[in-house]
């Protein structure tokens, strides 16, 4: 484009059009991360299966591989990012995969903890859990695991909360997600009782709040529009 | 009334530059000069009107020894631009009706 001249608004349309699908055109998705992450959890899976048919070893070990994993992961990311020259937008698809990413790691931090907090809560209170065969009736002692479902709903909570946070950029529902998820940690080592507190903050900051922000822009909006 | 279409916007260079960087969330100076098949020079001037409009920021820093601008627009770039597309529909609307 060279020096300045008078433009008709049909061109000025076919600037705005012609520009946004230029930097539209400039992101693409090259697949390599799903293919990394599609070859390595189906082979863990696949192995496992094995495994566990014809008694290999490393049958849980295997899964290990899926940490490894986020460092070709990280070095993708980096050669991505440096290839380009415009930074794109963070949409709700990048927003979702962001909150699965989040979720994973809450997962396996939820599969690691509670076990052992349980463990620590059942050993105070002189508990112990027995496996007990009702065919045999033979009994051993487990190793407490204890499914604390309530822990869980902190991911489920935030997860949509996150989402529409990023997507909307909507600063009030990021930190209510960040609230949620550090109420989701809290509960790792917590008892039951306490995650009742713990949803009642994860809710206020969750919705309660960006909810009162929300409807306050509306009856602003309304006053002003009427 | 038509409302008058704003004359910061209302330029082939500049236009083309904010249609860009409301599509992204940064751009370099260097995307831009690409995208739009401008001079340097040229970018550089309009860039700077955007500037001191306080539609776009403009970041200058080194990368690798060698100086990097970056561009990005602003709330009141946004603002700006969106009155500008509407008005230019509103044009256009009328256009059609005569």
């Amino acid at each position: 484009m060279g020096e300045e001249k008078q433009l008709t608004e049909i061109e000025s349309l076919r600037i705005i059009s012609e520009m946004i699908l230029k930097a539209k055109n400039e992101f693409y998705e090259t697949g390599v991360s799903a293919l990394l992450w599609g070859s390595v959890v189906s082979f863990c899976g696949l192995y496992s299966f094995i495994a566990d048919k014809f008694k290999w070893p490393y049958i849980n070990e295997v899964w290990y591989l899926t940490f490894l994993a986020i460092i070709p992961q990280i070095v993708i990311l980096i050669i991505e990012g440096s290839k380009h020259k415009a930074k794109q937008h963070l949409d709700g698809v990048g927003a979702a995969w962001i909150a699965f990413a989040i979720t994973m790691i809450g997962m396996t931090m939820f599969l690691n903890i509670v076990p052992h907090t349980y463990a620590d809560i059942f050993k105070a209170k002189h508990l112990e859990l027995i496996l007990h065969n009702t065919q045999t009736g033979t009994s051993e002692m487990i190793s407490p695991f204890y499914f604390k479902a309530s822990t869980l709903y902190f991911l489920v909570y935030a997860f949509p909360t996150l989402i529409t946070g990023i997507g909307r950029c909507f600063n009030p529902m990021k930190y209510g997600a960040l609230i949620c998820y550090m109420c989701f940690v809290v509960s790792c080592y917590s008892s039951h009782s306490t995650d009742f507190l713990l949803q009642s903050i994860a809710a206020i900051s969750c919705w309660l709040v960006p909810g009162l922000i929300l409807h306050n822009r509306y009856r602003k909006a309304k006053k002003a529009n009427v | 009334m038509f409302k008058e279409l704003d004359p910061i916007l209302h330029s082939q260079l500049r236009l083309a530059v904010m249609s860009l960087l409301i599509s992204v969330k940064e751009a370099e100076f260097t995307f831009i000069r690409e995208k739009t098949n401008s001079t340097a020079g040229n970018l550089s001037v309009q860039v700077q009107k955007l500037k001191d409009a306080g539609y776009i920021d403009v970041t200058k820093q080194f990368k690798d020894n060698y100086p990097l601008t970056t561009c990005k627009i602003t709330s009141v770039g946004i603002a700006a631009f969106e009155a500008y597309v509407k008005a230019l529909q509103e044009y256009l609307q009328v256009g059609k009706q005569i």
